[in-house]
């Protein structure tokens, strides 16, 4: 019986073991971006060309 | 141009763009080799393809870019656009939003133009074939190989035995080299795309009032109130002129297209009529018969400004609705109703193209399109006009002032009298120059005879029969014996079959293009076949005319690649090895071998007084073109800036010296401006009165003028009569005295003439009535394939002619035989958006090819049913003369029963064959597909010898 | 905060394809994958009508909602974009686009389904910005150099419009008011029903 009780307990104890390290994967969110980070793609970037893409709007669709 | 500079925007080192192989992060994406970019590619594409594609992006992010203005080379509207070059080669492409004349717009081949300047599928350097194979020869030996032989021919079969086609495509100042090349070789056996293009348009407008040229422009479409458009796809064939078109119409523009075929174009319109190919005549006449029945027409203008539409309202009279539907097929209501728009909506705009003008009678159409216009008063006013829109980028340019037979630059005539002016501008002795050619003289169609100085070369339709017909009845010493194709694509002329028998008849061929073109392959040629790598319009520099007459400057955005020459230094090489280049190039400058383009200007302003080619001098041009923010996009005038108050880029007639600061004239004939404000009048160019009747111009008169009635053009004669000689300098009197306008070079008698408000061409009446032509009242004739026999007997062809452009013309023989129950089909072609002309080109930028990569026809489904094919289906199209071409038949509505349509731009596939192997290695366009005019059929028109590609007959069976 | 969009009107559109080969020419897309298409409707016949058609840069778009990986993320001016090193070339964004967008080379003679490839609205991608690995996975970077997708900016009749939505709602209103008529663009109606 005890070999039994080992294997048992060793099982739950790796288990947890298991569980613990694997944290990141529970933690899974489903449709959050998981690429690389684009520098033009913040509040700022678009902040900061806006003026300039309004303006280019302006001057290439307009009929002059 | 060096415009502006900036800082290169790649940050990384030599970047590869798409076409390379993938970078990946990733190690089992490393390992899988799979890449980023696609590869489907390739399979199709050669390496070296690929490799030049990665080349072409940024690659040095420590140079500077260069942005270069230039003007795209694909159609006559003459789009902008902005090249960016770094280290000589061109990286990108962007709009030119400052360009009045398309606002940064472009079709499918102006916004894939950059590919030009990395296109391999290009002959590379001067080749020759031996024993049938191409092999590289050096530019010195090609020069001298072909000069040899040349030569030889011409000691034993005379100057005429060459013949050879310029281009539409090189700019002014090389289709006036290639002009002048020919008058020094002693022949006026040279022609260009012009022909085939709107030859039947300049002849009938010019004798119609005065000149050969669209009236007004694209961009004074946006003022019409009506807009028809008859035999123009435009939003295929001329794609950004549909951006002034459809904003007319949001201004409440009514929009009219008259096709056979429901176009694209047709697609936009309000209104829609739908009538037979070939019956303009009788359709337009249609309309004039309500025209008149309702007295729609404009009295006063008819009375003050036309001669002859009397005569032509008696013609008029025999179309009446019943008989104006037998013949077209456009009903009653649908003719009434495109009357009544266009005379309830004025100033209106009358749109053509090659649906107008090339037929047998395309002469006739084109004056029929006059007549209209003229009853109407639509001609000579803003917002109206005959808005013909011209194919080839300088297909006007090369009009005016380039290889044509049957004038010379500014249509200065082949007379005694032209070629003494020209002599004078060139600085060379007549004498001299008039020994350069054959001295016989030869029949000239009229029970006389003639000098080959004197009578128009063979044209670029006609060619062929120069070299097949019987030496006897050719109006010149000797067959054509040796044939130079510079810048033209041959596929776009008829008779395919019969031309590669030409070719392969002839002593010597010889291909002066960027691409090897059908020229190249159509025939089984073994030797004495060159091809010459001629430079691109991105490789040079020079002046181009668009269809408004506008000369916009194009800078030169890359050096040529490979051994490409521009056209001007190929001139030069020939002269120079003809023994000629001296005189020929006494004052041009030249350097190193390269005439500049600015100096072949000068020299062309010097000399083209007729057509006001005279004020736009390089400098003048290239402030228009650093300056386009400033013009006005409806008016074309600038407003403020430093070329305040000219019309962009100085549209001809820009009359007088530079100096004299004409502005350029955006509307013809307009009676509501002063002269030197770009107005106008009708031109007496036919004398003063015809049978009795006066052909001046009557009570009315441009804005301004001291002579308020008609009068005839100004020479030093009339100056004198007016009291207005001593108006001229002493300088000038001494160059004026004996001289008209168009000769005296001093410019002072145009000076004087428009200081007083005249115009120095005179002030006449427009001619309905053109009694030089074979039909002085525009008739219907019915075409020589005809599918309406029935209607031959009420509406025959003309008979044959012995000598027409030195060539028998046939036209009553062939009409004699009754094809329509063989041939049941109307074969009408045209453009296609994605190609150009023959299309070799535009077959050769894979951008452009891999939208259209099948030769197709256009089929009706109850013709489809009838003939027993499916859409995608192999079918043989055959025409009467026996051509056949196996393509893919597309099966819709937009042809009516009973007609159908094929593009023209295909080649390097002849009756089933695939000619492949007969490319330069490496030099075949990545789509090749039979040329429809391998089934096309004979059929000239009877003024200027325009082929008919409009109207034949087919048959279509499955393959 | 601007939000940038397409717009094809469709009164104005004539089937040029400039859309098309402007793609071609600025990001040297490879044959046989296009960002951009022309699509015909009643080819032929009364009632023809064409618009241009790339990915419409979609608020909530059904690509990123599906896509097993997450590669999809949109920059904060509306334009939506993905990660190519990401993309597992599934196409399952190709299944839920409403507009045919997303496109796959060929990587193979065996026909091997490559990345995804789509309309980037000339912003690039997640790399540095003009850089070897940007201009290679996904093209020239227009946006960031203020300069609006070159597709609209050359577009013929200026049909195609692109840029800040209220500045091209702007210009395509006066646009209608000067039609005097109701608004034809395509898919106005069905939007909002026939009797707007």
């Amino acid at each position: 019986m005890m070999p039994k009780k080992i294997a048992l307990s060793a099982i739950a104890a790796l288990s947890l073991g298991l569980l613990a390290g694997c944290g990141d994967v529970t933690l899974y969110e489903p449709g959050v971006y998981k690429g690389s980070g684009d520098e033009t793609a913040s509040e700022e970037a678009a902040e900061r060309r806006a003026d300039a893409l309004r303006d280019r709007a302006q001057a290439a669709h307009t009929d002059r | 141009m060096k415009l502006t500079k900036k800082k290169a925007a790649g940050a990384g080192a030599a970047a590869p763009g798409l076409l390379g192989k993938a970078l990946t992060r990733r190690a089992f994406l490393q390992g899988s080799g799979l890449a980023v970019g696609g590869a489907a590619v390739a399979g199709m594409l050669p390496t070296s393809m690929m490799k030049k594609a990665k080349a072409a992006r940024r690659i040095d992010p420590d140079q500077e870019i260069r942005e270069v203005l230039t003007v795209c080379g694909h159609c006559s509207v003459g789009c902008s656009t902005i090249a960016e070059v770094q280290n000589g080669i061109w990286v990108g492409q962007e709009p030119a939003l400052d360009s009045p004349i398309n606002l940064g717009a472009h079709c499918a081949k102006g916004a894939a133009l950059r590919n030009h300047g990395h296109s391999t599928r290009r002959v590379k350097y001067p080749m020759k074939k031996v024993g049938g194979r191409w092999e590289r020869i050096s530019w010195e030996q090609a020069i001298d190989e072909i000069g040899d032989k040349i030569l030889h021919i011409r000691d034993e079969s005379g100057p005429d035995s060459l013949w050879f086609a310029g281009s539409s495509k090189a700019n002014n100042e090389g289709a006036y080299l290639q002009r002048k090349l020919a008058a020094f070789w002693g022949s006026n056996n040279c022609d260009h795309q012009a022909r085939i293009c709107h030859s039947t348009t300049v002849a009938g407008v010019a004798n119609t009032w005065g000149y050969g040229a669209q009236t007004n422009s694209y961009n004074d479409i946006l003022k019409s109130k009506c807009i028809v458009m008859c035999g123009s796809n435009a939003a295929e064939a001329h794609p950004v002129a549909m951006q002034m078109i459809l904003r007319a119409k949001e201004n409440g523009s009514h929009m009219v297209v008259m096709d056979p075929r429901f176009t694209r174009t047709a697609a936009h319109a309000d209104t829609y009529v739908r009538f037979r190919s070939g019956t303009d005549v009788a359709l337009i006449f249609g309309m004039l018969y309500h025209i008149f029945e309702n007295e729609w027409e404009d009295k006063e203008y008819l009375e003050q400004r036309v001669f002859g539409m009397d005569r032509v309202r008696e013609e008029v009279k025999k179309w009446t609705p019943d008989e104006v539907e037998r013949v077209t097929g456009a009903s009653e209501e649908a003719v009434y109703e495109v009357a009544r728009i266009m005379a309830e909506n004025r100033p209106g705009t009358f749109v053509w193209c090659m649906g107008g003008t090339q037929h047998t009678i395309g002469n006739n159409y084109v004056r029929a399109y006059n007549c209209l216009q003229l009853a109407l008063g639509n001609i000579g006013v803003e917002g109206g006009g005959a808005n013909i829109f011209r194919g080839h980028d300088n297909v006007q340019g090369a009009t005016d002032v380039g290889p044509n037979p049957d004038n010379l630059p500014g249509y200065y005539p082949l007379s005694e009298g032209g070629w003494q002016h020209w002599a004078r501008v060139w600085d060379v002795d007549y004498e001299w120059l008039a020994e350069r050619f054959d001295q016989e003289e030869y029949d000239d169609g009229q029970n006389g005879k003639i000098k080959p100085m004197n009578s128009g070369g063979i044209t670029v339709s006609r060619w062929i029969d120069g070299v097949l017909e019987d030496k006897e009845n050719i109006a010149q010493r000797d067959n054509i014996r040796a044939v130079m194709m510079w810048g033209h694509a041959p596929n776009s002329q008829t008779r395919l079959p019969e031309m590669k028998e030409a070719m392969e008849k002839l002593d010597l061929l010889v291909v002066i293009d960027p691409y090897p073109t059908v020229s190249a392959v159509l025939h089984e040629r073994t030797d004495d076949t060159y091809l010459l790598p001629a430079a691109t319009q991105f490789e040079q520099a020079g002046s181009v005319t668009a269809s408004n007459r506008s000369l916009q400057w194009r800078f030169q955005v890359i050096e040529p690649l490979y051994e490409h020459k521009p056209d001007k230094d190929i001139a030069y090489l020939f002269a120079e090895k003809f023994g000629f280049a001296d005189e020929m190039f006494k004052n041009i400058e030249v350097v190193n071998k390269q005439p500049t383009s600015e100096s072949i200007l000068r020299e062309i302003n010097r000399g083209t007084w007729s057509i006001g080619y005279t004020g736009q001098s390089p400098e003048r041009l290239k402030e228009h073109m650093e300056n386009q923010r400033t013009f006005n996009v409806a008016s074309l005038k600038a407003e403020g800036g430093p070329v305040d108050g000219e019309i962009y880029c100085l549209p001809w007639p820009t009359y007088g010296t530079p100096e004299f600061k004409h502005p350029g004239t955006h509307v013809l004939y307009d009676t509501s401006k002063h002269v030197l404000d770009g107005g106008g009048n009708f031109r007496a160019n036919f004398g003063t009165e015809y049978e009795g009747e006066n052909l001046l111009a009557e009570g009315s008169y441009s804005k301004g003028a001291e002579i308020q009635d008609g009068y005839p053009e100004f020479d030093s004669e009339l100056l004198k009569q007016l009291g207005w000689w001593d108006d001229l300098t002493e300088e000038e009197k001494a160059e004026a005295d004996g001289k008209s306008w168009t000769t005296d070079l001093s410019g002072g008698i145009i000076r004087v003439a428009m200081e007083r408000g005249c115009h120095p061409f005179g002030n006449a009446k427009a001619r309905a009535y053109v009694w030089n032509f074979p039909d002085p009242i525009p008739l219907h004739r019915e075409p020589l394939y005809t599918p309406r026999y029935d209607l031959v007997e009420d509406y025959p062809t003309y008979e044959d002619r012995k000598v027409f452009y030195r060539l028998p013309t046939r036209y009553a023989s062939v009409q004699a035989t009754d094809y329509s129950d063989d041939f049941p089909l109307i074969h009408t072609s045209g453009r296609l958006v994605e190609y150009e002309g023959g299309g070799e080109e535009t077959r050769s930028n894979p951008w452009l090819a891999e939208l259209k990569q099948d030769m197709f026809v256009e089929i009706n489904p109850a013709d489809a049913n009838d003939a027993d094919v499916r859409n995608g289906q192999m079918v043989w199209l055959e025409g009467p003369e026996g051509g056949r071409i196996r393509i893919k038949a597309l099966v819709t509505e937009r042809v009516g029963r009973g007609t159908v349509f094929t593009p023209f731009h295909f080649g390097g596939r002849f009756q089933g064959e695939d000619l492949l192997e007969r490319y330069p290695e490496g030099a075949s366009p990545y789509v090749r597909g039979e040329s429809n005019n391998t089934a096309t059929t004979y059929g000239y028109d009877s003024v200027t010898m325009m082929q008919e590609t409009k109207t034949t007959l087919c048959r279509v069976t499955p393959a | 905060m601007a939000r940038m969009k397409f717009l094809c009107d469709a009164e104005r559109c004539i089937e040029c394809q400039a859309c098309v080969t402007a793609c071609k020419n600025e990001h040297e897309v490879p044959w046989g994958v296009n960002r951009r298409r022309v699509i015909v409707m009643n080819d032929g016949r009364p009632g023809e009508k064409s618009i241009s058609v790339a990915c419409m840069h979609c608020t909530d778009a059904p690509c990123a909602a599906v896509c097993p990986v997450d590669c999809f993320y949109t920059t904060a001016d509306g334009i939506v974009l993905h990660d190519k090193d990401l993309c597992i070339g599934c196409g399952y964004c190709f299944y839920a686009c409403p507009f045919g967008a997303p496109q796959y080379p060929q990587q193979t003679a065996f026909g091997v389904r490559g990345k995804m490839d789509k309309c980037t609205f000339c912003a690039g991608g997640p790399e540095p910005v003009h850089s070897q690995e940007e201009l290679t996975k996904y093209g020239t970077n227009r946006v960031e150099e203020g300069k609006l997708p070159l597709c609209a900016e050359m577009c013929a009749t200026k049909a195609l419009i692109a840029g800040d939505g209220n500045v091209i709602a702007d210009i395509y209103r006066k646009r209608v008011m000067t039609r005097g008529g109701r608004p034809q663009t395509w898919g106005w109606q069905a939007a909002y029903g026939d009797d707007i």
